[in-house]
């Protein structure tokens, strides 16, 4: 039930990690990055913070870290080119490994970043940018280091068919350039990309330092560039870190290091955490848990002043939907009647209800203002009346030209996914469908999922999405633009579609300016939904993490939308 | 000295008047006929309640947390008599109900294999004697050995995939036989034993060596002579298997090798309300009490049986 793996991690060019829902703020160059960063009131040094896990991280290599809350720890120990900085709960884009955010002559299309040039190691050697690049370079290894988000092997010109430092040892990326001094790196893409220095917060653009690269067992032990480093690693029981002597505030300008180490407990259920959380006895003090929501036992906690200190409500990136398939269902009659007979209250409710999610008529969520239409579905709005709209359902079926009344819903086992895909089940019945329920592992759902031209395709796919970064940019391009699929594959485009009109919006908004870009994404979004009835957005999840009375120093993080334990330290 | 006349009284009919002096036989039994016909008249309370047992009531639910039935007691009401479950509105006492059948039919249909399997063994196990006895003896003391539970819960998606890579769908039309033939695999064994047992005792017996000494084929020995001599011990370990299978195929359930939601069961209630316990009590009471009340009359009414059936052995 928690929010381990971002949804659709495996999937194609544009997939996703973590997020930013709450807006972050690209500094003006003007802007000098103050460090180390401003101590956080009261806060202490000293003891031990303990993080409750259900299970292990899926992987602590940064180029294959791609799991929000995973995301926020591993800055402990991992420094990237750029980083998310909250302070008194305000977001802000900051150069880290960099000097700066990066600069650009021809509108995105090449990037250079100004290093700092004195970072150490834990072993006490020096970060240079042979070691950035190296960085990035294993990125493309993604056949050996899976999971990761590909935006570096995407995004950065490739002329020579670079396929990583595994596979072809001995040979350069020519389009990643380190200046003579090694006091600056410069990124050559293969198109412009305006938002860059947001993807330069992925693991991909952290130092990894050659000599010591294991491949795939390099995640047992990163090498630490951060203010601690990792004492023991037993997969799937214990992670503990410690002080890294080498690592100097002075350089930093996003991290504390209050606590002498944390340590990671991996394991216990849901249930168990969320009981330890909430009774705060022992050691459960100063614990905290950033992969448990507090989801069974929420209703004797929310509101509850005596649990209000500890209790951190926030919107998570998570938009839960359903994409129809254009292939298979290709009345748009039909596909409107799905639509209607969504069902968003038992949905929701399934998921836990109005404190669990808000109803949502559009995967950009409103606080993307420049992309965020407030339309309605089916004719309604859906957060004054989420309930489904039958009679609408079945004149819909009832003017189909080509009837289709056998649906195939595919979804994943995982969670309360199940139930979700039960409470849809129930109202496309009522509208008079019959619906062949279609269960997927929860290992292995989005790919197959995606699937063209398969047999049993699914009508309906289950699914949801956390965007990158805070724009239309990271959430359109990657779920609607049909441009991307192959004739066998639709990629991260459940819904198949490749519309001509929208093809060529998408054309349109490739070469406009960012303002223009967003507003041309939350187009292309309006009509997908209310012209082609061809994906319906449901809701977006709300985060409640729960602390240790003796545990300071939480905020919710706006680069991740997750509870960052970056400033944690243990109350006196 | 004048009394009632003297009859004479089958071992059966001295069996059944037993029975019916023994109080708490009076009870199991009607315990376990009620929970019988609630299982067979659960479509009857579809009809009373005008819901199904997998219609989400969403209604039912607070809306801002999905976990929590409106009202009392997990949302007791004049609707829902045991209330709903929590995040879909699900009617608990259908699904109580239609699980009640569901675990019933496994645990009977299991039992009724278990003692077709276990009865045969036993018969040519101690009748024929010799190394058909050796070797069948040494299977029934290997699969006894087992840990039966665990060895289920690894077996039951083994064999599912391998129906699935015959192209059998999966889901419960081939889980629920797959738990049956589990079950009966490790039950047969206690009934074989105590077949095979009897049989070695009976097959030297007078009226056997008779029917041999005129000639009377195997099949005749072991079906027409001894067989009719075993009902009672048959009768009671069949009585005391159906509360093990009951629990055995609610442990399975409970712990995932058994029967998939939407399908009603008491296993899969107690799985799914465990998340729940502490907002929702009452969720994981009806279908832990139906199960401790369903096998605590079984096994009573199984010592009654048994006692009925051999009044010299102790309780």
């Amino acid at each position: 039930m928690s929010l381990k793996k971002k949804a659709l991690a495996v999937v194609g060019a544009l997939a996703l990690a973590s997020t930013a829902l709450l807006s972050v703020n690209t500094a003006s160059a003007a802007t000098t990055f103050t460090t180390p960063v401003a101590p956080i009131k009261g806060a202490v040094k000293g003891g031990t913070v303990t993080i409750l896990a259900q299970g292990d991280f899926e992987h602590l290599d940064p180029a294959r870290n791609y799991v929000g809350g995973t995301l926020d720890f591993y800055r402990l120990f991992t420094r990237s080119l750029t980083q998310y900085r909250t302070v008194n709960g305000k977001t802000d884009l900051v150069p880290d490994v960099a000097a700066d955010l990066g600069t650009t002559k021809d509108a995105g299309k090449t990037w250079v970043f100004k290093l700092r040039t004195n970072l150490k190691y834990e072993d006490g050697s020096k970060i240079t940018c042979a070691d950035m690049k190296y960085g990035v370079m294993r990125s493309y290894n993604d056949d050996i280091l899976d999971g990761g988000p590909t935006y570096a092997k995407d995004f950065i010109d490739n002329p020579t068919n670079y396929k990583g430092p595994y596979t072809e040892p001995g040979k350069d990326l020519p389009t990643v350039i380190c200046s003579p001094k090694g006091d600056s790196i410069t990124f050559k893409l293969s198109v412009a990309i305006p938002y860059f220095p947001y993807v330069t917060t992925f693991g991909a653009f952290s130092p990894i330092p050659k000599a010591k690269d294991t491949k795939q067992n390099y995640e047992l032990h990163p090498i630490s560039s951060g203010p601690y480093k990792i004492k023991s690693y037993e997969r799937g029981k214990q992670l503990v870190l410690v002080r890294n002597n080498q690592w100097d505030a002075k350089t930093d300008p996003l991290r504390w290091n209050y606590p002498d180490s944390y340590v990671v407990k991996m394991g216990a259920d849901q249930n168990v955490i969320e009981q330890s959380l909430i009774s705060d006895s022992g050691a459960a003090k100063t614990s905290v848990s950033f992969d448990t929501n507090i989801i069974t036992n929420l209703s004797k906690v929310l509101n509850v002043a005596k649990y209000k200190s500890r209790l951190f409500n926030f919107d998570s990136a998570y938009n839960r939907y359903y994409a129809i398939n254009v292939d298979t269902v290709k009345d748009i009659n039909v596909r409107k009647a799905i639509q209607c007979a969504v069902d968003f209250k038992s949905i929701l409710l399934a998921a836990g209800g109005t404190s669990a999610g808000s109803y949502a008529n559009s995967t950009i969520p409103k606080s993307i203002k420049a992309a965020y239409r407030n339309f309605n579905v089916c004719g309604r709005d859906v957060s004054k009346h989420p309930e489904a709209q039958l009679d609408q359902a079945k004149a819909f079926l009832a003017k189909a030209t080509n009837p289709k009344t056998t649906l195939r819903l595919a979804y994943r086992d995982r969670g309360v996914e199940p139930l979700r895909a039960a409470a849809l089940e129930q109202s496309l019945k009522a509208a008079g469908f019959t619906v062949i329920m279609d269960k997927y592992p929860s290992s292995d759902f989005y790919a197959p999922a995606a699937k063209r031209g398969v047999p049993n395709e699914p009508d309906i796919i289950q699914t949801s999405w956390a965007f990158d970064w805070a724009a239309a940019s990271g959430i359109v391009y990657a779920l609607f633009d049909g441009r991307s699929m192959t004739a066998d594959d639709a990629k991260s485009n459940q819904s198949r579609g490749n519309f001509p009109d929208l093809q060529a919006l998408f054309a349109k908004a490739d070469v406009s300016s960012t303002a223009a870009q967003e507003k041309l994404l939350g187009d292309i979004e309006q009509s997908l939904i209310v012209d082609k009835a061809a994906h319906v957005s449901v809701y977006f999840e709300t985060s409640h993490y729960m602390a240790g009375s003796k545990v300071g120093g939480l905020q919710v993080d706006g680069g991740y939308s997750t509870l960052s334990v970056l400033g944690a330290y243990v109350k006196k | 000295m004048i009394g009632a006349p003297i009859q004479g009284r089958s071992p059966a009919r001295m069996a059944w008047d037993r029975i019916k002096k023994d109080r708490t036989a009076k009870i199991s039994a009607i315990t376990v006929a009620f929970i019988f016909l609630l299982a067979l008249a659960s479509p009857i309370f579809t009809w009373i309640l005008h819901t199904t047992p997998d219609q989400f009531h969403p209604e039912t639910l607070d809306p801002s947390f999905g976990t929590n039935p409106v009202g009392k007691l997990g949302g007791i009401s004049a609707q829902h008599w045991f209330g709903v479950e929590p995040r879909t509105g699900r009617d608990v006492f259908l699904r109580f109900a239609y699980g009640a059948r569901t675990s019933l039919s496994i645990a009977l249909s299991a039992t009724a294999l278990a003692t077709l399997i276990g009865v045969l063994v036993g018969l040519v196990s101690g009748f024929f004697g010799k190394t058909v006895d050796l070797v069948l003896t040494r299977t029934m003391e290997i699969i006894l050995a087992f840990p039966s539970i665990l060895f289920a819960l690894a077996v039951t998606p083994v064999l599912e995939n391998l129906l699935e890579s015959w192209g059998v769908p999966t889901g419960n039309a081939t889980r629920i036989p797959v738990m049956i033939v589990v079950l009966s695999m490790f039950g047969w064994p206690y009934i074989a034993r105590i077949v095979r047992g009897q049989v070695i005792s009976l097959r030297e017996k007078e009226f056997v060596e008779a029917a041999r000494s005129i000639g009377a084929s195997r099949t005749h020995l072991v079906f027409k002579e001894i067989l009719p001599n075993l009902w009672a011990p048959i009768l009671v370990t069949v009585a005391l298997n159906i509360p093990t299978m009951i629990t055995s195929e609610a442990a399975l359930t409970f712990l995932g090798a058994g029967v998939i939601d939407p399908t009603s069961d008491w296993g899969a209630m107690l799985l799914a309300s465990v998340p729940f316990y502490s907002v929702d009590p009452m969720y994981t009471f009806i279908p832990g009490f139906g199960l401790f009340i369903l096998v605590l009359a079984f096994n009573l009414l199984g010592d009654s049986v048994r006692d009925a059936l051999d009044p010299r052995s102790s309780r």
